[in-house]
């Protein structure tokens, strides 16, 4: 497991946002969180991430314990979180926003190249590159931070929402950039979303968390009873 | 020419400031936090140059590195031993910057007890040239004082532009959140950004000192509000914004004295701010959207 969490405890204040949850994430596989709003989904996430700090419970990396770490610090052993809606950094340039992608390596020539190869994969960043992040479009923006996370090379790539707010077509393109990650380039995907028809079908396995807790978990959801009354209205 | 005269002479006093209010600013931008002390490191930087040159000899060129050397570490030091400790306690959002307030009296204290409450002259040797173009007077020190402090706003913009480092510290000034999800350690970059600021106004110390001919241990004060007026002016933590917020005060002032009164320099300074900040509340340059951290 490249991605272990062991009865995890997060809150804020007295407030308890997520209870004893465990996940895990294999290489190579794109896990998806579902649940409703408020479930403590986004809360799981900043606190793997870092943002948050573990009141209980263990998180483990590649087999390293990284809870309670600073999140700068576990950014750096390779774990990318896609903030939820359109986390660019909106002062700053398309470019500005790429290389900061890569602050944390230090293969220059590798992340001109990586910059590149965004470029290519979403065209519309390079007509857009000198332009303020903030002046571009939802579907823009969040295609940006996809790209500013990946030129960091991450070894998990974790997105909060990423469909959130944004028009159906758009919706259609994140998820197939999220398909093809995994499947062309073998990256390991830790999705949390909303909308929960898509992220059970792009993943190979699937936790549902309520309350805080996780009620749910296996790689074939879509067909379980529960889920399908509760979150897929069938 | 009497006004051409005189906006020149208004940027060369501007151009001292703009150097505080980028500092404010900078601070401002990273933590937000008005930084209360700033004006006394401005005048330590002042002092610490003075005595450079009194114990070493040379000129400009030593008194300039030295203080700004001595003001970036003064305030590394502020922000390591009362700023970050109180906010790390999630106090009142006003607690650090009383902080500073503190930090800044004793600062004046000290150097009050150790060089006296009296102006004390400025003596850094530099062979004085004067110019005179058409009706047009410039002073080789006028010229060394814009040539530093415009010399350095650029240097700052190339920094803040061009390197890896300036932008994750506007990335961090942007959102701090978003800072630590590209693994920039903003624990650093608040450092860098003290050392940087506090260094501006170190070397601003030196300039105010050779224009005016002498130092005195409150001079940090009135230099310190200008400044603050200065950052206001041109919007809360933009850089740009301080440049033109310094130049545009100074400029004011040195007018108001030509064509009024010099008993109310200050004064018609302030109310050229109040009346630019009624129509722009957020300043030349300000946004909305930087009210969000």
């Amino acid at each position: 497991m490249i991605l272990d969490v062991r009865d995890l405890r997060v809150g804020y204040g007295k407030i308890t946002a997520v209870a004893q949850a465990s996940i895990e994430v294999a290489e190579g596989e794109i896990v998806s969180l579902i649940g409703p709003n408020g479930a403590g989904k986004s809360t799981l996430l900043k606190a793997i991430a870092g943002l948050l700090p573990a009141q209980a419970g263990t998180i483990s990396f590649d087999g390293e314990p990284i809870s309670n770490r600073p999140a700068a610090e576990v950014m750096r052993r390779g774990i990318a979180l896609v903030l939820e809606g359109r986390s660019t950094l909106k002062h700053m340039t398309v470019h500005e926003n790429l290389v900061l992608g890569g602050y944390t390596r230090t293969d220059h020539k590798a992340i001109a190249a990586d910059i590149e190869r965004m470029l290519a994969r979403f065209p519309i960043l390079r007509q857009r590159l000198k332009q303020r992040a903030g002046t571009l479009s939802g579907g823009e923006q969040q295609m940006l931070v996809i790209a500013r996370a990946l030129i960091s090379r991450p070894r998990l790539l974790m997105l909060d929402e990423p469909s959130l707010g944004l028009a159906p077509l758009i919706v259609a393109d994140i998820f197939k950039i999220v398909h093809e990650l995994n499947s062309e380039e073998k990256m390991t995907i830790l999705l949390v979303e909303q909308n929960a028809n898509q992220a059970l079908r792009l993943a190979h396995r699937a936790y549902v968390i309520e309350n805080g807790e996780i009620v749910l978990q296996g790689p074939d959801l879509a067909n379980d009873a529960r889920v399908r009354e509760a979150y897929l209205g069938i | 020419m009497l006004l051409l005269q005189q906006i020149i002479n208004g940027v060369m006093l501007g151009s001292s400031y703009s150097l505080i209010a980028i500092g404010y600013t900078l601070v401002f931008g990273v933590l937000h936090l008005i930084h209360l002390a700033h004006g006394e490191v401005f005048m330590v930087g002042a002092f610490v140059a003075l005595q450079v040159v009194l114990l070493m000899g040379g000129g400009v060129g030593v008194a300039i590195p030295a203080a700004a050397v001595a003001s970036a570490v003064l305030g590394v030091l502020i922000y390591l031993a009362a700023v970050k400790p109180i906010m790390a306690r999630k106090g009142h959002f006003l607690a650090p910057m009383i902080s500073t307030i503190g930090v800044g009296l004793v600062l004046q204290e000290l150097a009050t007890r150790m060089f006296g409450g009296e102006q004390v002259g400025f003596p850094v040797q530099m062979e004085s040239h004067v110019w005179h173009l058409g009706g047009l007077t410039i002073t080789s020190v006028q010229v060394v004082i814009l040539a530093v402090s415009l010399g350095l706003m650029l240097a700052l913009h190339l920094f803040v532009t061009l390197t890896r480092v300036g932008m994750a510290m506007r990335a961090t000034a942007e959102s701090m959140v978003i800072s630590h999800t590209l693994g920039i350690r903003s624990d650093r970059i608040i450092i860098l950004t003290f050392a940087i600021a506090s260094a501006l106004a170190g070397v601003a110390g030196v300039l105010v000192g050779m224009s005016f001919n002498s130092i005195s241990p409150y001079m940090g004060v009135d230099m310190g509000i200008k400044g603050l007026a200065a950052m206001l002016l041109g919007g809360l933590g933009n850089v740009y914004g301080a440049m033109i917020g310094g130049l545009v005060i100074g400029i004011v002032e040195v007018i108001s004295v030509g064509y009024l009164s010099s008993s109310y320099r200050d004064a018609f300074a302030f109310f050229v701010i109040i009346a630019v900040l009624l129509f722009r509340p957020r300043g030349i340059f300000g946004s909305t959207a930087h009210v969000e951290g």
